[in-house]
């Protein structure tokens, strides 16, 4: 007898034409994952579970909208992310135009001595960031910059996602992924070096 | 290549193993020559391991047990009414549908009324009589507020009505009209 196939593609099939528990071998697969991106956009473990269950009931009830030449996982982030930014803007905690990006942002990260945010990392940093205080420093970052920020900078360092399946996930550009990522690192690092209170590099010509 | 935006972004990019070989290439060469360059691109690596490891930290604190029967729990029953019709909303021809029924509606509900050529604005405000009595007061009222009194006789035989206008005997009332400008008993 043939093994039964557990990708997501036969598993989306079979979930499709009312199979629960190939539905349940997908929330299983990526609940850790969906929760990770959940988290780190809405930073409330309460409400990034009901995320959480909420992004895989919908991904069930659009199970036959789900194109076979798409990837599951893509899509699935997709509706995470904008689960995500609808419990965000129920809370009231919009703040995009507040930290919006602008151009400066580039420049002061050449200007900052963002290489001391490596070394107060040290060589081990997911060692480091366990310190109480310094995680909550990063963390702090991550809630200052904006949400398409945040969503772009966690797909891609939590789940790796390539700039290809960041610019399915997000609806965006391959060149506007390049820049935004850039952008919310750039962001980050700046809010981070300010609070570790690294000092900026003395203006040229002076010792 | 110098530290602005662009050669930054590029970084980015080169972090998350994203550039064409040329791109690489280029973006190697101002790592060789650029120190600070250097402390950039391991704060960018530094903060993605980073941001890493407080998430791993965080999942291993959460309990996910159940989370799938809570999910299956949920599909498998019927949704309800909100939801669907937020589901069916997403449907593309609906709000097109939607909106050509209300526009149709609108037009019907709110179309100008084309007056009757002839007996503009005029309605019938009430028809009364005794029982006994040979004729029947009709009183029509025109939009301007004055009114015309017509008499109508039981029908006879023939089933036909037999209108009679009266005088007006106070203001307000108009003349008796001459007979071609008065209604048919089908209009009435």
């Amino acid at each position: 007898m043939l093994p039964v196939p557990t990708d997501d593609h036969s598993l989306v099939q079979r979930a499709r034409s009312g199979d629960e528990r190939a539905f349940r071998l997908l929330v299983e697969r990526y609940q850790k994952k969906v929760y990770a991106v959940a988290f780190g956009m809405v930073k409330d473990r309460e409400e990034a579970m009901d995320v959480v269950q909420e992004a895989f009931v919908k991904v069930h009830r659009s199970l036959d909208s789900f194109k076979a030449d798409a990837t599951f996982y893509t899509w699935l982030y997709r509706i995470t992310v904008n689960v995500c930014i609808d419990v965000i803007r129920r809370r009231g905690a919009m703040r995009s135009d507040s930290v919006e990006f602008d151009e400066r942002i580039g420049h002061d990260l050449a200007e900052a001595n963002l290489g001391a945010v490596s070394s107060q990392l040290g060589s081990n940093p997911e060692k480091t960031v366990l310190q109480r205080e310094l995680g909550e420093k990063i963390q702090a970052a991550l809630e200052q910059i904006p949400e398409k920020h945040r969503a772009i900078l966690l797909l891609r360092e939590l789940d790796g996602l390539s700039y290809e399946d960041l610019a399915q996930v997000l609806d965006i550009p391959k060149g506007t992924v390049m820049s935004r990522l850039f952008h919310a690192r750039a962001k980050v690092q700046k809010l981070l070096s300010e609070s570790l209170g690294i000092p900026l590099p003395p203006p040229e010509g002076e010792d | 290549m110098s530290l602005n935006p662009a050669t930054l972004q590029l970084l980015s990019a080169y972090v998350d193993g994203e550039l064409s070989a040329a791109e690489r290439t280029s973006v190697e060469r101002a790592l060789a020559a650029d120190p600070r360059m250097q402390e950039i691109e391991r704060s960018m690596r530094a903060l993605g391991s980073a941001v890493r490891a407080l998430s791993e930290a965080e999942c291993a604190r959460a309990d996910f047990s159940g989370l799938a029967d809570r999910v299956l729990g949920r599909v498998s029953r019927r949704p309800g009414l909100l939801d669907r019709l937020r589901e069916t909303w997403r449907q593309p021809w609906l709000p097109i549908g939607g909106l050509v029924a209300v526009a149709a509606a609108a037009f019907f509900v709110f179309r100008p009324v084309t007056p009757v050529p002839g007996a503009p604005g005029v309605v019938v405000q009430s028809a009364s009589a005794d029982a006994p009595a040979q004729l029947q007061p009709v009183v029509l009222k025109t939009e301007s507020g004055d009114a015309i009194i017509w008499l109508v006789e039981h029908p006879d035989a023939s089933g036909v009505h037999r209108p009679t206008p009266l005088s007006p005997d106070k203001p307000g009332v108009q003349a008796p009209v001459p007979a071609q400008q008065r209604p048919r008993a089908g209009e009435l």
